[in-house]
């Protein structure tokens, strides 16, 4: 049985507060008597009524990090973890421990006893794509706020349910695309913005190429038996049945397409978001999608090793989305008439060199800003504001790697209406927007 | 030849051409990558990133075969044949029949799960109406049910959706439950009889399932289940009902039946349950209303008795009130909790200035933090530059989130009157954390006009206020304004100001792009100035500017007859940021009497001889060890052991060795040794 721990939380305590009539009386509270200094808010502490009262799902690559900086927030209180992992599940846990002082953590395997607790404010989601619509939704519709990792979802169709469905319950939701918290990139995004360089001529995104090995697990391809600590078959969740290999799984499942998306769809939610940000792209997409991949021909993984994607907006404008190719630099590099614009991480170039120095001006656009993503989404999450990524931002930042995706499957040039969502003309290429659930999962909306 | 086979050939044949050209372009773009843009419009590099084999050499039949016992151990290759196969034949509809044909036909054979597997994918791609009846068979098993669905469910037609619906009569468990989820997606309207049985049966989790599947469906029949299940069940099955509601609801506002999708949302409302699906409906049934409502289901649910309404009422204002509307919402503010303060206050942000303003003044001075930080948020798209004196005196007066946030809105604050306002203020203004606040707007603003005022506070403010000023030029000058620049040093009296004006003058020195007229200015008024301390100033502005070209000039001032300027010289030197002062560190460091200069001369050498990463180890190695000829303080000899790795060498870990005799560094020169050591080993 899990732990589970009631606490007064931030909503709790308003509910409590509006039926007593109004501001918080501590008399209608009924608080104890003798009150720790840090309940009160002394010392910077953050008062339990004001916390914001998070969990975490998925702790194999980024969970750890992000629970970490959450934690360091004082108005955040972590209260319990979930993972399929036993392993991952412990370490989390007593991370949590460790930083409180204290053994209350909660400890869950399946996200829906989570999704029970009544005293949630806020979740960190990191899992493997397959399950980010799923998952995502699930904690939306019991009325969570979501810290959510890129790229959105596994499929386009997923990720606009998902898009609707923060829309549909009124939730606030951030997109682990931290770029646009970061100072060079909201920096060139503004100047570019701004017309610095004059009327964009092509967009080139460079992103990593082939297979790395995050989880130094390159070569372990036997087909063996999940180990006890995994639950494997719910971790496998809705994408097609693989039969369990170490190098398969944790970190290194995004080299297998019915998991991830390769390294495209693993890093389009970062440069690609940034050139949406530049180009004002953010509620539309492409109109014209080819694109063209090299494929492995063995081993265990199935995601491109390079790949090339033209896309073509409404307004005529090119961009070229690739890995593996020198001539695209990494990372984002807009290209005007009147010079050129390149960002990427710890880097920020211009033509005329002069330009990076230059300020925007009071009259002009101020893109959103932001200079710690975390805690813009715990702002967010009490203002009710849209987060410098919300959801739709980083469903329009995927849907290009998506559609790359598929128009290397068909072998084709696929035309898109950004604004209807659909693929013209083309019912084959369509099939591909979305797949079948493995049994017995089901998209909740 | 097919249109496909053509566009192949055509690339093959082209592909050697184009393969030396690329390497051509590529070559020139990695050598010089910086030119500029990119003169050529992006294409496809023909020679690579084509998918491999788009004509497979082996026939279907052989990949097949080779399918057949496919169990995953032999990794991706033969699937990824399969698929390039289909890909390469897909276009012709004679040859893609015959692939489906093929593959159906490879199905009935019993293959492997995986080699199942690796044909639906395929017939997902290429399957019709023709595949319904093999796949059909093959939803009812749990081992096939799965691969079935993959292809089945993409599959348009009614033969499909028959194939679906026959098999959910058929099937239990969990194979049902995948029945349920693929007739959703597929929105088939006829499986909603059938559903209605499923979620009103006694398997709690078919029930669930075919719940969401009607709300997917969304047809009228499927809204009268639903909506019949709402009033009767309860708990999961009520809120899964309701949800599927709610998706129907607004399936009617995006064909524009609003009425319709309206009643769902008061059904929804009118049913309880957890409160995010009242609100939920709640919004939605707001947008359903549409500009028929004139705002008061908002203001209705702020002042009634519903909190759990407020949230999601607070978030339709934007939609429900324009511009001059917001007046309505504004006296609610005070009568809200204080997390819902702080929502509304954000929203008030997206108002015009004339009609939030006030509001938004008066939130900023709540008892709340919370709400007060929201509303300095709010007031960099709802201020004007009325409010910047009112913003920098809160700036100087709080701390923490609330000091940020007014000093990030005067920094964003928009329009041109908003720096004149600044400026303005900043010439009257006497307090000297205010001003402080206004020097870093103006800094953050840049605005360039604010060079004069913040020029006479150099010259005349109190120390805190001049050394703003100072670091605020630093970003606002151009080269344009060294000569006053320069004049400003010499105003400066206090050192550690002078300093800074110094360190002013040499950053905007070194935005000059020609690098060899950088230090032009500062040369000179050097040639022109007759006093020796300010002789001095502009020495050491030589020296943070290090321009190679004003080394002549330093090395001779090092001689002056007067000691403030030789000092300056030295300073100079010893500050000069290449190593083109080497040799001259070097030489102060071997002839000077001054412990003080030896100790200067010294670290910079140290320092310097790092700025040259590629130089020879053993030669780092003796130059180092000059220095350990030449001082033997502690602190000289760290800095030694400090640069040694960087120059892995054998003579160098000697060196670092020896060292660990010396009680007074042996703990570095034992760390130094190791990480040599490491550096040799990785060799």
């Amino acid at each position: 049985m899990s732990e589970k721990r009631e606490k007064m939380n931030r909503r709790q305590f308003i509910k409590m507060a509006a039926v007593a009539g109004g501001a918080a009386a501590a008399g209608a509270a009924g608080f104890p008597t003798i009150v720790k200094a840090s309940a009160m808010g002394k010392d910077g502490a953050v008062a339990p009524s004001d916390r914001i009262v998070m969990a975490g799902v998925g702790f194999g690559m980024m969970g750890p990090g992000n629970m970490a900086s959450f934690l360091e927030k004082p108005e955040v209180q972590w209260v319990a973890c979930c993972d399929l992992d036993r392993d991952h599940l412990i370490e989390a846990r007593d991370t949590v421990n460790k930083k409180y002082g204290n053994t209350a953590c909660a400890t869950y395997k399946d996200f829906r006893e989570l999704l029970l607790r009544k005293d949630l404010d806020a979740v960190s989601i990191a899992v493997p794509d397959q399950w980010h619509a799923i998952l995502s939704i699930d904690c939306l519709r019991a009325g969570l706020d979501v810290y959510g990792e890129k790229p959105l979802t596994h499929d386009l169709a997923e990720g606009r349910a998902l898009v609707d469905a923060v829309k549909r319950y009124g939730r606030v939701w951030q997109t682990g695309s931290w770029q646009r918290s970061v100072e060079n990139f909201h920096q060139a995004a503004e100047l570019v913005r701004n017309g610095r360089v004059g009327r964009i001529k092509r967009v080139e995104v460079g992103l990593p190429s082939g297979h790395y090995d995050f989880a130094g697990t390159f070569g372990q391809e036997a087909l063996v038996p999940p180990p006890p600590t995994l639950d494997y078959d719910f971790w496998l969740g809705p994408a097609p049945w693989w039969p369990y290999c170490k190098a398969r799984v944790h970190m290194n499942w995004r080299w297998n397409m019915d998991f991830g998306g390769g390294q495209l769809m693993d890093w389009v939610g970062h440069h690609m978001d940034i050139a949406h940000w530049g180009m004002g792209w953010d509620y539309t997409g492409p109109v014209e999608v080819e694109a063209t991949g090299v494929w492995p021909t063995s081993g265990i993984y199935n995601s491109p090793v390079k790949y090339w994607v033209n896309a073509k907006y409404a307004d005529g404008t090119p961009v070229v989305l690739a890995g593996g190719y020198e001539e695209i630099w990494s990372g984002t590099k807009w290209i005007g008439e009147y010079g050129w614009v390149w960002v990427d991480r710890g880097q920020f170039e211009t033509e005329p060199e002069s330009l990076k120095r230059e300020a925007v001006g009071p009259g002009e656009v101020r893109l959103y800003k932001s200079r710690d993503h975390y805690q813009n989404f715990l702002d967010c999450v009490r203002s009710r504001a849209l987060t410098i990524t919300p959801a739709e931002v980083a469903h329009r930042s995927a849907s290009v790697g998506h559609l790359g995706v598929i128009a290397m499957r068909v072998g084709r040039k696929i035309r898109w209406d950004p604004a209807k969502e659909t693929i013209i003309n083309d019912p084959e290429a369509e099939r591909l927007l979305s797949r079948s659930y493995r049994k017995p999962w089901q998209l909740p909306e | 030849m097919t249109n496909t086979a053509k566009r192949c050939r055509i690339t093959r044949t082209g592909s050697r051409r184009a393969g030396l050209g690329l390497l051509l372009v590529t070559a020139i773009l990695v050598v010089i990558p910086r030119l500029g843009p990119a003169s050529s419009p992006a294409s496809f590099p023909s020679a690579v990133g084509q998918e491999p084999a788009a004509r497979p050499s082996e026939s279907l039949d052989a990949i097949l075969k080779a399918l057949l016992r496919y169990d995953y151990s032999q990794g991706v290759g033969e699937p990824l044949k399969l698929r390039a196969y289909v890909a390469a034949h897909k276009a012709d509809p004679a040859e893609r029949e015959e692939v489906e044909t093929k593959l159906l036909a490879f199905l009935a054979q019993g293959p492997t799960e995986g080699g199942m597997m690796v044909a639906c994918r395929g017939l997902r791609l290429v399957g019709t109406a023709a595949s319904a009846p093999v796949l059909g068979q093959l939803l009812l098993a749990p081992e096939t049910t799965d691969p079935a669905r993959y292809a089945l469910e993409m599959i348009p037609g009614p033969e499909a959706d028959a194939a679906f619906l026959a098999a959910l009569d058929r099937t239990g468990g969990e194979v049902r439950l995948g029945i349920i989820s693929s007739l959703g997606h597929r929105a088939v309207a006829a499986a909603v009889p059938r559903l209605t049985v499923l979620a009103r049966g006694d398997d709690p989790a078919a029930a669930v399932e075919a719940v969401k599947a009607m709300g997917k469906i969304g047809s009228a029949e499927a809204v009268r289940s639903l909506s019949d299940l709402l009033e009767k069940v309860k708990g999961a099955l009520k809120s899964g009902a309701a949800s599927a509601l709610l998706l129907c609801a607004e399936a009617r506002l995006a064909v524009d039946l609003p009425d319709e999708a309206a009643e769902l949302c008061d059904r929804v409302l009118l049913a309880g349950g957890p409160d995010i699906l009242r609100q939920a409906a709640f919004r939605e049934r707001i947008e359903a209303a549409g500009s028929a409502d004139d705002g008061g289901f908002v203001l209705r649910a702020l002042s009634g008795n519903d909190p759990a309404l407020r949230e999601p009422a607070i978030s339709m204002i934007p939609k429900a009130f324009q511009d001059s509307e917001i007046e309505a919402v504004v006296p609610y503010l005070a009568k809200l909790t204080e997390e819902q303060q702080v929502q509304l206050t954000a929203v008030l942000a997206g108002y015009p200035t004339a009609y939030v303003l006030p509001t938004l003044l008066q939130a900023a001075d709540s008892r709340s933090p919370s709400v007060r930080v929201e509303a300095l948020r709010a007031l960099e798209k709802a201020g004007n530059a009325t409010i910047v004196e009112f913003l920098a005196a809160r700036a100087a007066a709080a701390a923490g989130v609330e000091q940020a946030a007014a000093r990030e809105t005067l920094a964003r604050l928009k329009g041109a009157d908003v720096d004149a306002a600044i400026l303005n203020m900043l010439e009257k203004e006497t307090g000297e954390k205010v001003r402080l606040e206004l020097i870093t707007a103006a800094g953050e603003r840049r605005i360039v006009a604010g060079k004069p005022v913040l020029a006479a506070l150099v010259r005349t403010g109190p120390p805190a206020v001049q050394l703003r000023a100072i670091r605020v030029l630093r970003v606002l000058a151009a080269p344009a304004d060294l000569r006053d620049l320069i004049s400003l040093v010499f105003a400066v009296k206090e050192e550690a100001a002078r300093e800074e004006m110094e360190d002013t003058v040499a950053a905007v020195a070194r935005t000059i792009p020609r690098e060899s007229v950088r230090a032009e200015a500062v040369e000179n008024a050097l040639a022109a100035e007759k006093s020796p301390l300010r002789r001095a100033d502009l020495l050491r502005v030589l020296g943070k500017i290090g321009d190679d070209s004003s080394l002549g000039v330093v090395r001779r001032a090092l001689h002056d007859a007067n000691p403030a300027v030789a000092d300056a010289a030295v300073r100079a030197l010893t500050d000069w940021p290449t190593l083109t002062a080497r040799d001259d560190v070097l030489a102060i460091a071997r002839t000077t009497a001054n412990p003080t200069y030896k100790v200067l001369a010294i670290r910079a050498y140290v320092r310097m001889i790092g700025l040259e990463p590629d130089l020879r180890p053993q030669g780092a190695v003796a130059s180092l060890q000059t220095i350990l000829g030449l001082s033997d303080r502690p602190e000289e000899k760290k800095l030694v052991l400090g640069m040694l790795p960087r120059f892995p060498c054998e003579p160098g870990l000697k060196l670092a060795q020896s060292l660990a005799a010396d009680p007074s560094v042996a703990a570095e020169a034992k760390l130094a040794a190791e990480r040599i050591e490491r550096s040799l080993a990785r060799r």
